[in-house]
Order: C-alpha cells, then sequence, then structure tokens
C-alpha cells in the first residue's frame, strides 16, 4: 500500500519528460545538426535548451514562446493566439494527434486493424488531403502520412523505437519527418522521468535578467 | 614607432573597409534566406481553409481579423538559428502569413456576399413568379 503512494507521488510530482536531444535537417544541398536538451510536460508544449551550434533555450509561457541566447545577451518574446502544443512542433500522444487532425478540419474516413497495429483515415474535403495515422493497441504513433488527392506524399512523420517511461507512458526516441523538400531527424536520448526541481533554472523561472535586450515580436495589436 | 602605428592603423582600417561589406553581405544573405523559408513554411503552415470560412462567417469582421491576427512560427523551425536568423525569419513569416490569411478571408467574404445575393435574386424570381402566377389566375 505504502509503495503504491509513494508511487503513484512520484509518477505526480515527475511531471516531466526529458533527456537529449539532436536534430539533422537535410536537404538536396545542406545539411545541419543541432544538439542539446529537451524537457516536455507529460501534457503540454516541448522546452529545448540547445548547446550547439549556439546556446539557445525555447520555451513557453502562456500565449508566448521566449527564445533566449544567454551567451548574445538577446532574447524575443513572440505572441501568438495558437496553441502552445503546436507551436513546440510535437504532438506527443496519439490523442494530441487526433486533437490537432480535428483542429485542422479533417474528418475521421475509416479505420482498419491487422493484429495490433490500426490504421486510421482521415480527410479534408477542402484541401483535397488524405491522412493515414498507424498507431497500436498501446495508443503508440507509428506513422502519419499526410497525402495529395493523387496519392503524392505531402509530409510523413515517422515514430520509432520507443521507450516505456511508466504503466502508460512511452516516447518515441526517433522522429522522422519528411517532405518531398527535406527530411528533419530528431534523435532523442538518456530519456526519462525528471521531477519538476531538476529543470534547468530558467525553465522553473523564466525571468531575463535586466542586462538582456528584449525584442517583442507580434505585440503589435496590445 | 609613429610610422610603424600608422601602417598598422591604415591596414586595420583597410581590413575593416574590405571585411565590413562581406559581413554586412553576409548577414543580407542570412536574412534573405530566413525570409525566403519563412515565405514557404508559411504557405505549408496556414490554414486556409480556416481563415476562408472565417471570412465566410465573419464578413468585414472576418478579414479585419485576418490583419489584425499575427501568425508565428514553430518552435522547431527556429532551434539552432542565430538571432539574426530568428528575427528576420519571424517578420517574414508573419507578413506572410498575414497575406495568406487576409486572402483566404477576402474569398470566404466574397464566397458569401454571392451566396447572399444568389439567395437574394432566386428570392426576387420566386416572389415575380409567383405574382405573376396569382395576376394570371385573377
Amino acid at each position: 500500500m505504502e509503495m503504491i503512494s509513494i508511487l503513484t507521488l512520484f509518477f505526480i510530482a515527475a511531471s516531466w519528460i526529458g533527456g537529449n536531444f539532436q536534430k539533422v535537417y537535410k536537404t538536396r544541398n545542406n545539411s545541419e545538426v543541432v544538439g542539446g536538451s529537451f524537457y516536455k510536460p507529460t501534457h503540454g508544449a516541448v522546452s529545448f535548451v540547445v548547446d550547439t551550434p549556439v546556446h539557445q533555450i525555447i520555451t513557453f509561457r502562456q500565449d508566448t514562446m521566449i527564445v533566449y541566447y544567454p551567451d548574445r545577451k538577446v532574447a524575443f518574446k513572440i505572441r501568438s493566439v495558437e496553441d502552445a502544443i503546436q507551436r513546440s512542433g510535437f504532438n506527443g500522444s496519439l490523442k494530441e494527434s487526433i486533437d490537432a487532425l480535428k483542429k485542422g478540419g479533417y474528418i475521421f474516413l475509416k479505420k482498419k486493424i491487422n493484429g495490433d497495429t490500426i490504421y486510421s483515415y482521415w480527410t479534408h474535403d477542402k484541401l483535397k488531403t488524405t491522412v493515414l495515422v498507424v498507431y497500436d493497441k498501446k495508443n503508440r504513433v507509428y506513422r502519419v502520412r499526410v497525402e495529395n488527392e493523387k496519392g503524392a506524399l505531402l509530409y510523413e512523420t515517422q515514430a520509432n523505437s520507443y521507450i516505456n517511461l511508466g504503466d502508460t507512458i512511452f516516447f518515441p526516441t526517433n522522429l522522422k519527418t519528411i517532405t518531398p523538400k527535406d527530411t528533419e531527424i530528431f534523435i532523442f536520448s538518456h530519456v526519462s522521468l525528471i521531477k519538476p526541481d531538476s529543470l534547468p533554472a530558467f525553465l522553473k523561472n523564466p525571468v531575463i535578467p535586466d542586462s538582456v535586450k528584449v525584442i517583442l515580436k507580434n505585440f503589435d495589436e496590445k | 614607432m609613429k610610422k610603424l602605428f600608422g601602417a598598422v592603423s591604415a591596414s586595420v582600417i583597410a581590413f575593416m573597409l574590405v571585411t565590413q561589406p562581406v559581413a554586412l553581405m553576409a548577414q543580407e544573405t542570412s536574412a534573405q534566406k530566413a525570409c525566403a523559408q519563412a515565405q514557404q513554411d508559411a504557405q505549408m503552415e496556414i490554414n486556409k481553409t480556416l481563415w476562408l470560412a472565417i471570412g465566410f462567417f465573419g464578413e468585414l469582421l472576418g478579414i479585419a481579423a485576418a490583419y489584425v491576427i499575427e501568425p508565428s512560427p514553430p518552435a522547431s523551425k527556429l532551434i539552432g538559428k542565430s538571432p539574426e536568423y530568428v528575427a528576420a525569419y519571424t517578420d517574414c513569416y508573419k507578413d506572410a502569413g498575414k497575406k495568406i490569411q487576409a486572402h483566404a478571408a477576402i474569398k470566404g467574404c466574397v464566397l458569401s456576399v454571392l451566396v447572399y445575393a444568389v439567395t437574394y435574386g432566386c428570392c426576387i424570381l420566386f416572389n415575380i413568379g409567383a405574382a405573376g402566377a396569382a395576376a394570371a389566375g385573377s
């Protein structure tokens, strides 16, 4: 009984997932590598602390994205009416992926089940695009593919090598996004549940020092 | 000594004169690159259907909203980029996004006006027809 309550307390306290990331962005003529660490609340927008090629911190507070360069003494505050989870660029769970589809005006078309794998098809009347979401019975999303009406690829995200961080928390350690023009690969390592106390100081309390130049973007209409 | 100092100063100035335009050009190229990427990304990311619907139902208010609401870029596009890139990218994304939003909202508004006009026209024709039939009947 005590064991259960200790575990419950740990999972309530450990409401963040953290680890290292490496992003590789490739086009036909160009290749970029970015590395650092990431921190994601179990339900919320992901924050990044970039080490290479620049020291940069990206985090969200309410409707504002903060992009902070501690070494360059400059920070951007970019306001938006859009959802922070969407803006952070990662829909971690099946629920978040489906919510994003519904929000984007997609209508559920059909579902096919093959063993443990579920194929869910969605369509958009106006955009004339179809979306295939492939996931398993544990709600782990493996593939999201967007095609135009002729069946040509517009966008595909593949999530692989899931690790189990608890009874219902699964995290993909390899995330690949392909478009006809470029490929973006995120490789996550040393991923674990972390307590809010272990977060980097700036993510716990994102106060920008007075010595830093703050540039406001999209605050015009306020 | 003075001569040496003068020579060093001259070479420093010459070096600055040569390198400054090069540095400025590099900055410009980086900003241009960021801007081109932002315009391309805005085309992909902005939900045109949503803005078409806002224009259709909101009409002039919908168009006004399209000009007022400023789209902002996703974080994944800014990871690992320099402050100069972020500044140029954010501005260009906002400008391109607003144009796309407004274009879609105007389309929606025009569509809404056309629907009203056709419905109104049909009503008038129906009334004229009904009035004509009533007159012929009497």
